[in-house]
This record gives C-alpha cells, structure tokens and sequence, in this order.
C-alpha cells in the first residue's frame, strides 16, 4: 500500500454510500487527508499539509501504467453511481476552511451589480453544508439557497446539481463565483468566467497558501463546465460561493385536492399569488408536495417568504422545529417502520394519505427560520430511501404532472406502489453547461420511496411515460436515473460537446484525463 | 484496539455492563464547559445535576476515547452494550477554524 505525507490511508474493505444503494465495495486505497497528525509540531500549515498530500496522491496515480483513476467523496449522499469508487478514494473532510475574499479584490464590475451586502466566501471542498451555514451564521451570512437538507459536502453537491426551489435565485451551483481546481501534481487552475467577480489576486493567494502553481483562467466555459463536474473534472479544492446577509423564511403550507386546477395554473405561471390572496407577494420558495394516491388532500403547497433578520441572533438546526418540507425524505421517514413488507394497495395509501396529512397541516409555521432551519438536517435513516427526480421544462410541467401521475395510476393497477410522495420544486436557468436546470424556468419531480424490489419498475414506467408524452428530461445527477447519451444530447443539446471541450480544456493530458474519470462519464457519453 | 483516522473501532470486552462512560484520555482535554443531557429526540437541555458518582458507578464500563481525536467527536456508536461484544465506533470531527479575511504580503 502506498504511503502518503499528512495523510492516512486504510484498506477499505467494505464501504458502502450513506443510503446504501452503492455498498460492498473494497476500495484499497482510501486516503483520508491530515489525519492521525500532530499538528501542533507540523511544520507546514494546514493547506500546505492538505496540497501536499494531494499532489503525492496524484504523482502516484498519474504515474501508474495506465494512470489510476482517483475519486474525491463528498459525504456519499447521493442514491446515483456518481461516487462509485475504484481503487482510490481521496476523502478531504478536514479540507473545511473558511475564509472571506478581500473586498479591495473585487471588480467594480462585480461590486456594481453584485446583491446587496453580498459576501463571496472561499469555501475549501470538504466543507459540510451544515457547519458552512453555522459559521456564516455567527457572522451575520448565509447561502442563498440550499439543498432540501445539509448534510452534504460543497464540492459533492455542485458536482451533482443540487438545488432547492428558491424560485428567483437558481440552484447552488448558480451562486459560486470561482472554482479553484487541481488539476495534475502541482498544477491548479482558478476558474472564472469572463466577467469576473475576483482579480487575479485570489490566483495569487491559492498558490501562497498551498505552494502549488495557480494559474488564474477567465473562460466561460470552463467555468461553466466545471461549475456541475459531476465529479470529474480535477480535484475541487475550493469554491468561491457568493454569500448575503442573514435572512428569515415565513412558512406556510396550503393544502389542496390532487389535481387542483388552481395549483396546476401556478405551475403553468409561476404566480401563486392566487393561492394565497390574503398575501399576494411572490414568495422566495415555492414547491408542490403530492400525494398520487389521494382522493381528498392530494398536494401540499409549500411557501417561503423571505424577511429581515436584524436583531435576530443566528440559530442553527434543531430536530424540534416545525417544518414546510420540500423534498420527500420527512414522509419517507413517517413511513419505516408502518410499511414493513406487502400491503395491500388500499393501507398503504391509507398510511400514505394519513402519514403527509399529519406532517403538513395547513397554515402558517409558528415562526420564521433561517435557511438552515428551514432546509436542516434529513430525518431518513441511511439505507431505507430511493428516489429519482425528473427535471422538465417547467412550460411543459404540468404536462409531465399528469404524465407521472398517470404512470403512477397504472403501476398502482398492477399492484406497485411508490412509498413516498412526489416533491416538485422549481429553479431558474443556469450557464452551467450541465446544471440540470438549463430553461428560463425549470420544474423538477422528485418521486422518492422507501426502497423495496419493485421501486426501480415504479421509477422506469415514470421515465417512459416522459418519452411517451414527448417530453425531453433529464434526471438529478445525485438520485437514480437512466440517462445515457442520447438522453443527454436530447435535452442538453450543444453543451454536451461544450463540456466535453471544456474537460479537455481544463485537464489536458490524457493521464489527466483518465485520472479524473468516473464511471458516470462512460454510462452517459461525457468520455 | 484496531483504529483508523476519524473512525476508531473500540473493543470493550465486557459483560453484563449497563452503562458505558466515553472519556478523554489523560491530559487532552482543556476541560469541562458544561453537562448536558440529551434525548433520542435531539434535544439537548442543561444538566440539572452534579453527581460525580454517575460516572464511576461500579457496574459501568470506562471507554479512552481515542487520542487521535484531539478531543473532537463527531459521532459515537456503542455497539452491543451490556454484552461481552461491545465495541465503541467513534469517529473524530475535523478541526474547527475561524474565518479570516484573504490577504497577500504587500497588498491591501
């Protein structure tokens, strides 16, 4: 086994991702950075440790015939093949610094038209979601959008697209500024696009701290490719993540019938107001939860307002407070342990029914939260979830509603149930090349479940009810799909080769180029 | 004790145990701040209690967590308490760091 400075590393012999849908794997050579070291007598710092340590594992791997591919982990949480690992895994969970960029750095370009009391923040690649939004909390910061919950690691989560439904915002991936890659031994690149927000003293900086050669690149589609890398595009050492002062979310749940017209005329509009007249603002978030087994309450509007937090100190997660869910793991969760083998149809859409309307009772939370509040840590225990969620244009969304729901209806004549609900939430454009949310206005369907042997047939007739209708999709990088090339040349269209381009661009050898694949990349046509 | 970084497997060897005391090693710890108690439920409420004797009780199990954490836990798993199989899974948290601002020797 290879020995590595500031690093330790372990024959796993069994590792599995968090919800066990990758598991058994053996992963010989998993290198876990700056751990097992005294810090206190080190005699480099901590990023110089952390790069170090990175470029002696990519010596080692760029040296072996052929070059060994090697994967840096997240926090594994994605139920795809995104992070199925070969024999080298490279865990940076100690890579969790923090810090903020010099102010005198940034263009007045940027400064002219960035939101107002902006932040941008180095967010080194390991770093958890939940501690990120911790510690911009105690400085007065927060993200502008976040996944459903927090468990996850920066880079991990932009590689796959995650998202929220903060409907004037975008997905995460659509607030990082600067993406600091490693791209080879001793070789790093500071991605921006052409109008950027940062000068090259940030370049500057990166190669101060860590001693690797930094060079600083303004090309837009790059930055663009590498901004959704689905995890192949070097190492992400860090991102520059664009943060804003604390806010408060005002919830509110409005519960109506499955099939609603006056729901399906907002997704057609993007205006809830009408749902809600006795408070016609536009709201920061809003998302559908739907019960495809209902004949009373079938879908559960869910509603953020954004409001001021001054004078309200941060206050990070707590399991206690009350919810507006946007994802389907809190209902998945009620359900262990009621749906415990075969039911018949009619209990299980009983449990179903009664199990949302308990969770989501109509009317407002009792107090606004902050994002992290609001989107806090998941409830569903590891290994009993699966999900697949479908993203559409959402002009066609209503459209691929009644497709899904349909394909649902039928899977219930034959006996198979989804164990779960239908999450649907809505994200804005992005210039990432391959960011699931490539509309003017983007609707995506989550349909998670409890896992069981049937899910998978479930998930299939809701992907080949799309294709039935007409309906171009893609599916999140991050949950089970189907995708292969010609499902993304259909909905990506010409920014597959652009991000093809880009990668070659970005990592430039054919070592490079092999070090830093993934099995995801042959599956769906990106090699 | 078989150990890795950030997840340490601890065998207790023990029988019949019906508590199990997670501790420090000797001279890592800068000390005590506060005692809670927490609940299945998450939540975690002041510890309205001083009774040394909770922690020496003749019929618990004593655990060193390891040193390697620098006393910083993420998590702790007790597998098969109170049977001669127990083992602690621990795994360590890394390193807590306050947020600077970026600065370059020379410039502002």
């Amino acid at each position: 086994m290879p020995v590595f400075p500031y690093t330790h590393v372990v024959d796993k012999t069994n590792w599995n991702n968090f919800h066990s849908t990758i598991t058994g794997r053996h992963v010989p050579i998993y290198a876990i950075l700056d751990a097992v070291v005294d810090t206190t007598t080190a005699t480099l710092t901590r990023d110089q440790r952390h790069a170090t340590a990175i470029n002696a594992i990519l010596e080692w791997a760029f040296a072996q015939n052929p070059p060994e591919p090697v994967r840096a982990v997240g926090a594994a949480w994605s139920l795809s093949n995104i992070i199925e690992p070969g024999n080298v895994i490279i865990d940076p969970g100690a890579m969790n610094g923090i810090t903020k960029v010099n102010p005198d750095w940034l263009t007045e370009a940027y400064t002219a038209t960035c939101p107002d009391g902006a932040v941008p923040m180095i967010v080194q690649g390991g770093t958890n979601i939940q501690y990120l939004s911790q510690k911009l909390g105690e400085i007065g910061l927060c993200l502008q959008t976040s996944g459903a919950s927090d468990g996850h690691r920066i880079a991990g989560l932009i590689a796959t697209g995650t998202h929220g439904s903060a409907i004037d915002v975008g997905a995460v991936h659509d607030t990082v500024l600067a993406i600091h890659l490693i791209v080879a031994p001793n070789k790093a690149l500071l991605l921006q696009p052409e109008a950027n927000s940062i000068d090259d003293s940030l370049a500057e900086w990166f190669q101060m701290r860590t001693g690797i050669p930094t060079e600083s690149r303004k090309d837009n589609d790059q930055f663009f490719a590498a901004q959704v890398a689905v995890g192949s595009m070097g190492f992400v050492h860090s991102v520059v993540i664009e943060a804003v002062p604390l806010f408060l979310l005002q919830g509110r749940m409005i519960q109506r019938p499955l099939g609603d017209a006056q729901v399906f005329e907002a997704v057609r509009t993007m205006d809830s107001t009408p749902l809600h007249p006795d408070r016609p603002e536009r709201p920061y978030h809003f998302s559908l939860l739907i019960n495809p087994y209902s004949d009373d309450v079938g879908t559960y509007v869910g509603l953020w307002w954004k409001q001021s937090a001054a004078g309200v100190p941060y206050r990070g997660p707590s399991w206690a407070d009350a919810m507006i869910p946007s994802d389907t793991a809190r209902i998945i969760a009620g359900l262990v342990g009621l749906i415990d083998g075969p039911l018949a149809g009619p209990i299980v859409e009983h449990i179903i029914g009664t199990n949302l309307k308990n969770q989501n009772p109509d009317g407002y939370l009792p107090a606004p939260l902050f994002l992290s509040q609001a989107f806090a840590p998941t409830s569903l225990p590891p290994g009993v979830g699966t999900s697949t969620e479908i993203v559409v244009d959402q002009g066609l969304g209503v459209e691929a509603i009644q497709a899904v729901l349909g394909a649902l209806e039928s899977e219930r004549d034959q006996g198979r149930h989804l164990l779960g609900a239908m999450g649907i939430r809505f994200v804005p454009r992005t210039n990432a090349l391959l960011g699931m949310n490539v509309h003017e206005m983007n609707m995506y369907i989550e349909l998670g479940s409890m896992k069981n042997d049937t899910i998978r047939q479930v998930h299939q007739r809701c992907w080949d009810s799309l294709d039935a209708a007409g309906i171009p999709y893609t599916c999140h990088w991050g949950q089970e799909h189907r995708l292969d090339a010609a499902h993304l040349d259909t909905y990506f269209g010409d920014r597959v080769p652009r991000w093809k381009a880009a990668r070659q661009a970005i990592l430039e050898s054919p070592e490079a180029m092999r070090v830093f694949a993934s099995p995801t990349l042959a599956q769906v046509g990106l090699l | 004790m078989r150990y890795a970084p950030f997840l340490f497997v601890l065998s207790l060897g023990c029988a019949s145990q019906h508590s199990v005391v997670c501790r420090n090693p000797p001279g890592t710890s800068p000390g005590v701040v506060g005692t809670y108690v927490c609940k299945s439920n998450g939540q975690c409420t002041a510890d309205t209690t001083t009774d040394e004797s909770r922690f020496n009780q003749s019929n618990s199990t004593k655990v060193t967590l390891p040193a390697e954490c620098k006393t910083r836990i993420a998590r702790i798993l007790i597998q098969n308490a109170g049977s001669d199989d127990a083992t602690v899974i621990v795994e360590c948290a890394a390193p807590d760091q306050p947020i600077e601002t970026a600065s370059l020797p020379g410039k502002p």
